[in-house]
């Protein structure tokens, strides 16, 4: 398990209600079932959409989590 | 403002040189036509596409009031490398894009993309590429506020 702190944006933002918090987890899948446990229905709608970075690199759910990592969680993407 | 002109890299007299990114950026400022539009004339070009996404009034039968615009700090990054993609397309001379954040009210104007090529062809499917690219691959994100108060994030889920 790593202390890893978890940035949220946009729709992702709104739903968790805050921006950034730190939490325990070994993957990236499993810090996001920690976030959807602690946030409730709405963040769990958006996260099944989301794509993930880790330390500003693109991540999927099976990436593992090292110690200090920053996890950005991005909603679908909607320019133009 | 970038203006960088390609090299080939393989120095082939054969091979058709680069298309040439001109201009991408992401801001708060409204956006003209003219100054992307300015960014790829050139001698060599004999066609220019010209791309405006602008503010629709309506969502799928809901009155849009207001669109709020935003984007992760690597945006422009991002911008930039699928534009250089779409800058190496065939026949491209010239590329540019501009793209806005923050509110926007019906009307105005999100996105610009212009490419200049040597024949109308090319220079449609360049266009049609880039703003292709610019949704989905750009993180940028817009929230939308209708004429009845209700609100919600574009593609959220």
């Amino acid at each position: 398990m790593a202390e890893v702190t978890v940035r949220y944006w946009a729709a992702a933002k709104a739903a968790a209600g805050i921006a950034e918090e730190s939490l325990e987890a070994a993957t990236v899948g499993a810090a996001m079932a920690t976030a959807a446990f602690r946030h409730g229905d709405a963040l769990t709608a958006v996260l099944e959409h989301c794509s993930f970075l880790i330390d500003g690199l693109r991540a999927s759910v099976e990436t593992p989590l090292p110690e200090g990592a920053v996890v950005e969680v991005l909603p679908p993407f909607a320019g133009g | 403002m970038l203006d960088e002109r390609s090299s080939d890299p393989d120095g082939d007299p054969r091979r058709e040189p680069l298309g040439v990114l001109t201009l991408a950026a992401i801001r708060p400022a409204e956006i003209t036509l003219d100054e992307v539009l300015g960014a790829v004339r050139d001698p060599g070009t004999g066609g220019i596409a010209l791309f405006a996404g602008t503010v629709r009034d309506d969502d799928e039968g809901r009155g849009v009031r207001l669109l709020e615009y935003s984007c992760h700090p690597s945006a422009e990054t991002e911008l930039r490398r699928v534009a250089e993609r779409a800058a190496a397309l065939p026949g491209v001379r010239r590329l540019a894009v501009l793209h806005r954040i923050g509110s926007l009210h019906v009307g105005e104007t999100a996105v610009v993309a212009a490419v200049g090529a040597a024949h109308r062809g090319e220079a449609f499917d360049a266009c049609h590429a880039l703003v292709d690219a610019v949704k989905h691959e750009v993180p940028l994100w817009k929230h939308q506020e209708f004429t009845d108060g209700t609100q919600e994030w574009v593609g959220a889920c």
